[in-house]
Parts: structure tokens; C-alpha cells; sequence
């Protein structure tokens, strides 16, 4: 065990694992990682469960000092990390690689040049104590995590102990073809939504063929795109319905939103689409101001995607 | 009863389409077998108005057996019957000054004071139909029809947290500060939810909630704990 110190925590660094569930008919969203894909990769490279808490950087990546030594992996958004220490060179810590870093080691992790976020995962787990079984924050409640809150400069946060057997590895060649799709994809394939006979021919159409631009108004709860207003049939609100994992809704005046993590448990817009669940974690590395695409796929093919990703997770990053 | 897919891994049930007491009672009924069932995979539920959607993990969701297993379940559900039987909450509320932001325009719009409103709000027994939108926000049946009121045009960044609003036909709560579009009349200083509480939220869906109106004083001695 030991204690990692922030000094510099970035535009928006929060603990998070892969969310709380059973909870939602009292509100609560499911929470956890925006990318919970390379969340379980950078976990299964430090030889932690795919659900241990992890510090998520947003866009600028930051600065942290750790009093003892450790495993730490970085996974998902692209970004130069070194780890330092006095009167010696910096070592690079690669993405999806593990490296041990030392007591007294400064880890450095710049601006996330490819994606929105990275993972840093240290060997044993971000220690919070758990709320309503998760350590996931949730911002706009104020709860989970780190007091609720994002990391600030000064914080200090406590990490679990490296298991022993654990070493430093990296990623196979398919491992990281795995996490450059997920990193660059910009089609989104999509479901019907439940809604889908709310919208006519056209406005499908135009919704599947045109391109959208991610809103700067983005965040954890969702994704606001910018595009051709696409028109309902029922014109603005409907009665409010649970909302699925990445269900686009259609606000009256025609911008799709795309329901993210910490986003509402229902909700009265109509639903067009549903992003699939193996693109779900995609969404938490668009940035804003990026441009993409719907395409539609049928639900036997999403299940089937899903599938044969996780079969290739397992085989390219075992379980530890 | 319709059971359809709403995403590859989510089931929706409707049992209605609409806010009534009777769609809810029928969500109610569904809800609690579906909440005491064994199903594999399932990893939430998410009751509202008139329909229930079941969450699966995809990773280990097999999706025909998700489903035929939940159409079983619920193949002779009923309705449950009213809430005679259920919890009554009461719930202090504030109806004036800066607690009731729109409590004058809602007064205009229906011809009526902003003392009317209070009245009539805080006259009658509301039911959670559900809690939903963002955690402990309670959504209520049961508003008089002469305080059916729309939306405001153009929703808030920031609601206090606690606040009382109305749209259309139903009046919730507003635990946390969040953005909101309901016309704010009123508001609670009693705290709706607290995640280090269990239940976090003190009340559930099926209870009976009315309102007791307070002073603007009160409102502050309670907020401040000098209940």
C-alpha cells in the first residue's frame, strides 16, 4: 500500500471503475469509466480485476509523486508519459505497457494527443471507500471517488499493494490494433432505438448518412452533437422511459444526444438509435469537435461483435 | 403488455402509455417480481411512467433466454392494488420568496394567487410513481388538473437543490442542484438523498407523499439543523 500525491491534476481527473449497478430505480446511473474497454485492459496489464478503481485524465493527462513502489499501466487515449526522478533520465511509460515505477518517482502524462481519456491503472487498485458498491465519481451528485469530486492539486490518494507475481508486459500487435479501433473509429454502429417509429424515412436517413460534430457542451453525462436538425414526429417530449447504455435522444429542436455514464436514468426524448455495446466505449474517446457517423447494424450483429471482441481481449490480454 | 428490445442488451416493457395511476400500478406490480426473480445477467431495472427497462450484461447476456424468462415472469402479472396501504411521507415545503421562483407566473397562468397555488399544491396526496432522471428525483402523480402547467420554455443551468416543480400533470423534487426545466413553486429543506445512507433515497416508488407548507424562517431553521 502505499500513496500517490497530485501535482498536477489536469483539466479533469476522477477515480472510476465500471460503474454501480442496481441502483438505478432510485436514479442512479450506472457511472464508471466514459472508455470502460481500455479501463479493463490498462487493469489486466498491472494484474488487477477488470473492475479495480483507476484514475480516468481527461484531454490533458497530469502530474502525480508516488511514495512507493508499484506496478502502473496507461490505456486508451494516445499521450507521452514519463516517469522521472531526481539525477536521472526519465523513462517512457508506453501506452499499454506496464512499468514499475519507484518510491519517490514523479508519472508525468501529457496531453492526450489521440482519444479524450486515458486510464492509469496502478497494480492493486485506486483505494476510495466504495459508495453503493462502486468507487466510481459521480460529479454532478457529488458522490463516490475521491469525496465526490475530481482530483486537485495536493490530493492524496491512497493505492493497493502490486502483486508480487506481476511484472512488467505489454500489449501484443492485436492487443493494440484492439485499442486503435476503439481510438479512431468514427462510425458509430448503432441499433434501432425504441423510438425508431417516432422519426420518419427521411429524418432516419438523413440521421444515418450525415455527419455530426461532437459539442464543445459534451461530458460525462452525454454527448451533444452538432448537425442537420433531425425532426420527430412527436415534435419535442414524450413520457419519461428508462434509457439504455448510449440511447440518442432527439431534443425538439432536432440535436441528438448521445446518453453517457453519468447521464439521466430516463428520459422524454425519443430514442432514434442505441449505440451498440461494443462501440460503447468509443463514445468516451470522441473529443470535441470531432466529426462522425451513424451506421446501422442489426442486433444480432452487435451481440455478435461484442462477443468476438471480448473472445480477443481474452486471448490478447488474458485475464490476470 | 409489449416486451421488445430497446438495445442489444436492454429489454423494454411497456405497460401503458401514459402517467396515469393505473399504468403505474401495473409498472408497480411488474417491477417487484421482476426485482425478486433470478435472472442471469440482468444488471438493473429502471422503472418509470408505464414501462420498466431491464438492463443485461452483454458481456454474458444471452439474449433469447433473457427474454423468454422475463415474458414468463410477467406473463400473469396484474396490477397492484391502490396505495391505501402504502407509506404516507410528509414532506415540508416552503412556498414563498426565493423558494417559489415561478410560484407568481403559475398563479398568473391559471387566474388564481400564488396562495392558491400553495394551498391547492399542497392540499392533496401525491404517489412516487417512480424515481428517475438523476439520483432521488422524485416523479409524482396526483397534481390537480387546475395546475397542469407547461414546461418553462427555456430550462434552468441550475436548480437549488430541494426545489418543489411542477410540469404538465406531474410535481417532483429536485434532490441535488442540477439543470431543470420544471417551474419551480416551492421547496423542501429536507435532504432526498444521501449515498452514504441505505436506502439512499428515504422514500420509493408506490409511497404517498403530501406536502406541508412552511415559513421561509422554518425553511432556514431546518435547513440549518436547528429543527
Amino acid at each position: 500500500m502505499g500513496l500517490l500525491r497530485v501535482v498536477d491534476s489536469g483539466m479533469l481527473t476522477t477515480v472510476q471503475d465500471l460503474g454501480r449497478s442496481g441502483f438505478a430505480a432510485m436514479g442512479v446511473p450506472r457511472g464508471g469509466a466514459a472508455d470502460a474497454l481500455s479501463l479493463r485492459i490498462g487493469n489486466r496489464l498491472v494484474g488487477n480485476a477488470d473492475d479495480s478503481p483507476a484514475l480516468e485524465m481527461t484531454l490533458t493527462g497530469g502530474t502525480l509523486v508516488f511514495d512507493d513502489s508499484t506496478l502502473v499501466s496507461l490505456a486508451g487515449g494516445e499521450t507521452a508519459a514519463l516517469i522521472e526522478r531526481e539525477d536521472e533520465l526519465p523513462r517512457l511509460l508506453g501506452p499499454g505497457a506496464a512499468e514499475r515505477i519507484q518510491a519517490g518517482e514523479m508519472l508525468r502524462v501529457g496531453p492526450i494527443k489521440t482519444g479524450a481519456r486515458t486510464y492509469l491503472c496502478i497494480a492493486g487498485g485506486v483505494r476510495v471507500p466504495p459508495v453503493m458498491g462502486s468507487a466510481s465519481t459521480l460529479l454532478s451528485c457529488g458522490f463516490g471517488g475521491y469525496f465526490g469530486r475530481a482530483l486537485r492539486r495536493d490530493d492524496q490518494i491512497e493505492f493497493g499493494s502490486a502483486p508480487p507475481r506481476f511484472r512488467e508486459r505489454a500489449l501484443s500487435e492485436a492487443g493494440r490494433a484492439l485499442e486503435r479501433d476503439n481510438l479512431k473509429r468514427r462510425t458509430i454502429r448503432v441499433v434501432p432505438g425504441a423510438h425508431e417509429d417516432s422519426f420518419d424515412k427521411k429524418s432516419i436517413a438523413a440521421f444515418l448518412s450525415l455527419p455530426f460534430t461532437v459539442s464543445v457542451k459534451s461530458d460525462r453525462m452525454g454527448l451533444r452533437l452538432d448537425g442537420p436538425p433531425i425532426k420527430s414526429l412527436v415534435g419535442g417530449r414524450m413520457v419519461s422511459e428508462g434509457m439504455p447504455p448510449g440511447a440518442i435522444e432527439i431534443t425538439e429542436s432536432g440535436q441528438p444526444i448521445i446518453l453517457m455514464p453519468d447521464g439521466p436514468t430516463t428520459g422524454g426524448y425519443p430514442v432514434i438509435a442505441c449505440v451498440a455495446s461494443v462501440d460503447l466505449p468509443v463514445l468516451g474517446q470522441l473529443r470535441p469537435r470531432e466529426s462522425i457517423r451513424f451506421t446501422r447494424i442489426t442486433l444480432a450483429e452487435a451481440r455478435r461483435l461484442i462477443r468476438e471482441r471480448e473472445l480477443t481481449l481474452d486471448r490478447e490480454v488474458p485475464r490476470p | 403488455m409489449r416486451i421488445s428490445w430497446a438495445s442489444d442488451s436492454c429489454l423494454r416493457i411497456s405497460l401503458g402509455s401514459d402517467t396515469s395511476i393505473e399504468a403505474h400500478r401495473r409498472v408497480r406490480a411488474a417491477y417487484a417480481r421482476l426485482r425478486h426473480a433470478r435472472i442471469p445477467a440482468l444488471s438493473d431495472i429502471t422503472p418509470a411512467y408505464s414501462s420498466i427497462l431491464v438492463t443485461f450484461d452483454p458481456l454474458s447476456l444471452e439474449p433469447d433466454s433473457a427474454e423468454s424468462s422475463v415474458t414468463e415472469l410477467l406473463r400473469d402479472v396484474k396490477a397492484d392494488p391502490d396505495e391505501a396501504g402504502s407509506r404516507l411521507i410528509e414532506l415540508p415545503v416552503c412556498y414563498e420568496g426565493e423558494c417559489a421562483p415561478d410560484i407568481v407566473e403559475v398563479a398568473r397562468l391559471h387566474s388564481m394567487t400564488a396562495a392558491d397555488v400553495a394551498v391547492m399544491h399542497s392540499g392533496v396526496e401525491y404517489t412516487v410513481h417512480f424515481i428517475g432522471f438523476s439520483p432521488g428525483f422524485l416523479y409524482m402523480g396526483g397534481l390537480p388538473s387546475r395546475l397542469v402547467t407547461p414546461r418553462l420554455e427555456k430550462p434552468r443551468i441550475r436548480v437549488p437543490a430541494g426545489s418543489v416543480g411542477i410540469a404538465s400533470a406531474q410535481t417532483g423534487v429536485y434532490p441535488h442542484a442540477t439543470p431543470g426545466g420544471w417551474r419551480l413553486i416551492g421547496r423542501t429543506p429536507v435532504t432526498l438523498f444521501n449515498a452514504a445512507a441505505d436506502p439512499p433515497s428515504p422514500l420509493a416508488m408506490g409511497d404517498r407523499v403530501r406536502f406541508v407548507p412552511i415559513s421561509l424562517q422554518r425553511f432556514h431553521s431546518i435547513q440549518d439543523g436547528v429543527a
